[in-house]
């Protein structure tokens, strides 16, 4: 068979294969978002059926450990720290665990908070690495901090649980400032059924500097004006507001994220702690949550808020947020490898046949289709099967189709909670159509990048670099 | 091909197009009808609750829902009567949806609107809203009726934690944050068989302070069921007094830890001599949970306690004598000694063998946090002073 006519064979085959991908995959989030539409409407009314005020001062609320494990957070772990200890809730303890930071980390909590040695009494149920030392604060008895030997977020969140005191465990990220209502609205989905509700997800919007995010005149966050920064807040809409709301409702929310994530300790200990096997231990933990008591047969479920909780820091830098995105990417591979057994398995019951699934599909293979669609356009050009106004349009129809869900995830988000002003609605909405152009082809590199790095076995956490404060910057936030 | 692209784009197009003037449109009504209740509301407030005819007027241009949504942000008491029963008398499907008819919804606004214009009936449809098996529909109605605050709604409340129809914890937060008396009604619950019951019976007498109910309570502390006891020498600890001792203490050898533990807590307030020593001896306990307890409350008794702590250094336990050195870190009583040593310092060579028991049993971050308060002078200052540990008890 000759050149001429493999090669419009292959463009052909190839066009069809992504295409299929395309339609499948559209399929998919239009079915997420009708069960998200139900979600999201039925959690915002049972919020405002919910006495908070009552949920707020009663010593009958269940206590809560907070759990920040921070490293290298020397420019926001005060903002957090002080966010956490603002949070309405009526009765909790916050731990920091300076993972080993080579930073002024601990330096700056101990200046900021008075923070004293001590030297309380714990469990060493978790093997960690070696603690250096505890402090308390002068300030609010609530705050431990414990310094320790590096290991890892999984290794540090370990080392806080073996101090926290009370049976449900909120791991934070301490490069996030949290809103004083997230424990209150965290907690409020477990409340009505402790026994059976194991854990409990949110999410956090973005700002390229959380500790200094401006608000309007009704307490509504104004959208960074950074671009980037606005991609991945529409980025995170999509994931959250429609994805992780309709995996809940059928209970198969498979990420808990690490920024805002609530776990009984009790099921944290029966498992063994984070693992630090993995790059992020977040969604290795929710999947290892889900196939334990489903392999047992036991009741239990694992929540998602479908509103946000607080605000974190987006990088602001093309090579930072390849690097985050290549990490995210590396880690569901590994997490979907490591747990390919509950792959449409009977067991497993919705994990195992929607779950799964729709990782493999929708972020595993994600980049193999990416990446042949891009392979495809030279060789159908060559081949003659391409013609520009064609692809134009094809390319139209993919930019529309996703913001079309872009707009849908913007719209229950404004529908429900009305987190926008209307300026940055509008601001979201130009963005939407654009996002094919300007954004996307990052994401889709740090995707080929992370898939080629999990087949390369690398495991390193790649920290991006935090977005640089100048003096001047600071000036005009705190103005 | 062409032409099935071109279709599948225009498609595409109209329904982002669409979804875009969705959003507009729902964002502008939004802002519309937020300005019209805000208006509504400013007339609200403006008229006298009297003025029945001024308030009709206004409350015909309210749907339930919206004055749901005006009582939940809250009015004064005898406006909310007033536009409440102004609704009520508009609506006559307020009665309709308070009985279930509509969605769940709407049901939660009738019962609200009908609630805040105390009509007859509404003790009956929050009960069975209570008891409808429907989370929502439940919260709902604790909220109500915490908020109408009286002993028929306590009454409610109580029997449904006794029934158990929705989540006991929650139950028991709103009857704990109502201001009508209620102590008395307990009864209900201290009559029931179910452990669950007896516990937050127990919780809520010592939350209370029903004092009425004290000589229930020690029956309690000797149940079967574990966590019945335990509720109970925690009510104990508020509502008991020295004549509970005995009781206190013969818990803190209970065979389960938790007990034990919130045994140790309760006699915080009466603790004697006797007391601090089975104490102190807890500080020595198979369960880190017990000893952490008992080293808590030997710290919060403070001076009174500080001569069996300090006995305690000499422990053969190490976490017991480890225990006790953070308790004397805790209440001071290091600090003390350490202070009396330095200021003789110019003058007697002084020896404190509790001091130096103090430093070698106590554990590497509790030294460092003792030597962390002195600078590094008196450090040196107070370790030259000190004999090694092998010092006989003081």
């Amino acid at each position: 068979m000759s050149l001429e006519t493999l090669l419009p064979l292959i463009a052909w085959g190839g066009y069809l294969a992504c295409l299929l991908y395309l339609a499948i995959l559209t399929l998919i989030f239009a079915s997420l978002i009708g069960r998200a539409v139900r979600e999201n409407r039925e959690r915002v009314r049972e919020a405002s059926a919910e006495d908070f005020s009552i949920v707020r001062r009663s010593p009958f609320t269940i206590p809560v450990s907070v759990i920040a494990p921070a490293y290298n957070e020397e420019v926001c772990v005060s903002a957090c720290v002080h966010s956490l200890l603002a949070l309405d809730y009526p009765e909790y303890e916050v731990i920091v665990v300076n993972d080993g930071s080579t930073d002024g980390t601990l330096r700056r909590l101990i200046e900021d908070f008075e923070l004293q040695p001590d030297a309380p009494l714990y469990r060493r149920v978790l093997d960690t690495s070696e603690v250096h030392q505890i402090y308390r604060s002068r300030l609010d008895p609530r705050l431990t901090v414990i310094d320790k030997v590096n290991g890892g977020k999984a290794d540090a969140l370990n080392a806080g649980a073996n101090f926290a005191r009370f049976r449900y465990l909120c791991c934070v990220d301490s490069d996030t400032v949290y809103n004083a209502d997230a424990m209150l609205k965290g907690m409020r989905l477990v409340m009505p059924d402790p026994s059976r509700i194991v854990g409990v997800t949110s999410h956090v919007t973005l700002h390229s500097r959380p500790e200094h995010v401006v608000r309007d005149e009704q307490g509504r966050m104004r959208v960074d004006r950074n671009v980037l920064v606005a991609y991945q807040l529409l980025d995170y809409l999509r994931a959250f507001v429609w994805a992780r709301a309709a995996w809940s409702r059928s209970n198969y929310m498979l990420c808990s994220v690490g920024a805002f994530a609530i776990w009984r300790r009790d099921v944290l200990l029966e498992l063994g702690g984070f693992s630090s096997k993995f790059t992020c231990e977040d969604i290795e933990f929710t999947f290892r949550v889900h196939e334990h008591f489903r392999r047992l047969g036991k009741p239990y479920r694992v929540q998602a808020l479908a509103e946000p909780v607080g605000v974190t820091e987006g990088p602001t830098s093309i090579r930072a947020l390849v690097s985050q995105r290549a990490r995210w990417q590396r880690v569901i591979n590994e997490t979907v490898w490591h747990y390919r057994r509950m792959l449409c398995n009977r067991r497993y019951g919705t994990v195992g046949f929607l779950g799964m699934p729709y990782y493999l599909f929708a972020e595993v293979l994600a980049p193999v289709f990416q990446a042949l669609a891009l392979l495809l356009i030279p060789i159908a050009a060559y081949a003659g099967v391409l013609r520009p106004v064609e692809c134009l349009q094809m390319l139209v129809v993919v930019a529309l189709g996703s913001a079309a869900f872009t707009c849908a995830a913007v719209l229950l988000q404004d529908r429900y909670r009305r987190t926008f002003a209307v300026g940055d609605l509008a601001y979201l909405l130009v963005l939407a159509p654009l996002d094919l152009f300007v954004y996307r082809p990052f994401i889709v590199w740090a995707q080929c990048k992370g898939t080629i790095d999990f087949l390369l076995g690398d495991r390193r956490w790649n920290k991006f670099e935090r977005n640089p404060r100048t003096v001047l910057t600071e000036r005009l936030a705190t103005k | 091909m062409t032409s099935l692209v071109a279709s599948v784009l225009y498609v595409v197009a109209f329904v982002w197009l669409k979804l875009m003037l969705w959003i507009a449109a729902d964002r502008y009504w939004y802002e519309r009808r937020i300005s019209r209740l805000s208006v509504l509301k400013q007339r609200l407030h403006r008229t006298s609750p009297g003025d029945l005819s001024a308030l009709r007027a206004i409350v015909s241009q309210l749907t339930v829902a919206q004055l749901d949504a005006v009582i939940l942000e809250g009015l004064p008491p005898a406006m909310e009567i007033a536009v409440a029963t102004a609704m009520q008398e508009r609506s006559s499907k307020l009665l309709h949806d308070a009985r279930g008819a509509g969605s769940v919804w709407q049901r939660i606004s009738a019962v609200r609107v009908l609630s805040a214009a105390r009509a007859e009936r509404r003790y009956e449809f929050l009960d069975k809203m209570l008891r409808s098996g429907t989370p929502v529909l439940g919260a709902a109605s604790i909220r109500i009726l915490a908020k109408i605050d009286t002993r028929q709604s306590a009454d409610l409340l109580i029997k449904a934690l006794r029934e158990g129809v929705y989540s006991r914890s929650r139950i028991a937060a709103a009857i704990d944050m109502m201001s009508v008396p209620r102590a008395d009604m307990l009864g209900t619950l201290f009559d029931a068989a179910e452990a669950d019951v007896l516990f937050w019976a127990a919780k809520l007498a010592g939350r209370l302070n029903a004092r009425e109910w004290t000589s229930r309570i020690r029956q309690l502390a000797t149940e079967a069921d574990p966590r019945v006891r335990r509720a109970a020498v925690e009510a104990l600890g508020s509502l008991g007094d020295a004549t509970d001792l005995a009781l206190l203490v013969s818990r803190m050898s209970d065979r389960l830890p938790f007990v034990r533990a919130h045994a140790a807590r309760a006699c915080v307030r009466f603790a004697d001599a006797e007391t601090i020593e089975t104490l102190v001896a807890l500080l020595a306990d198979r369960h880190w949970m017990v000893r952490a307890a008992a080293r808590d409350t030997l710290a919060r008794i403070g001076t009174p306690a500080l001569p069996a702590v300090k006995q305690a250094l000499w422990h053969s336990d190490r976490f017991a004598a480890d225990s006790a050195a953070e308790i004397l870190h805790r209440t001071g009583g290091a600090a003390d000694a350490a202070r009396q040593i330095l200021e003789d310092a110019g003058g007697a060579r002084r020896q404190s063998p509790m001091l130096a028991r103090f430093l070698a049993v106590a554990a590497p971050n509790l030294r460092a946090a003792f030597l962390g308060q002195l600078s590094v002078r008196e450090q040196r200052t107070l370790m030259g002073h000190l004999e090694p540990a092998s010092g006989a008890a003081e």
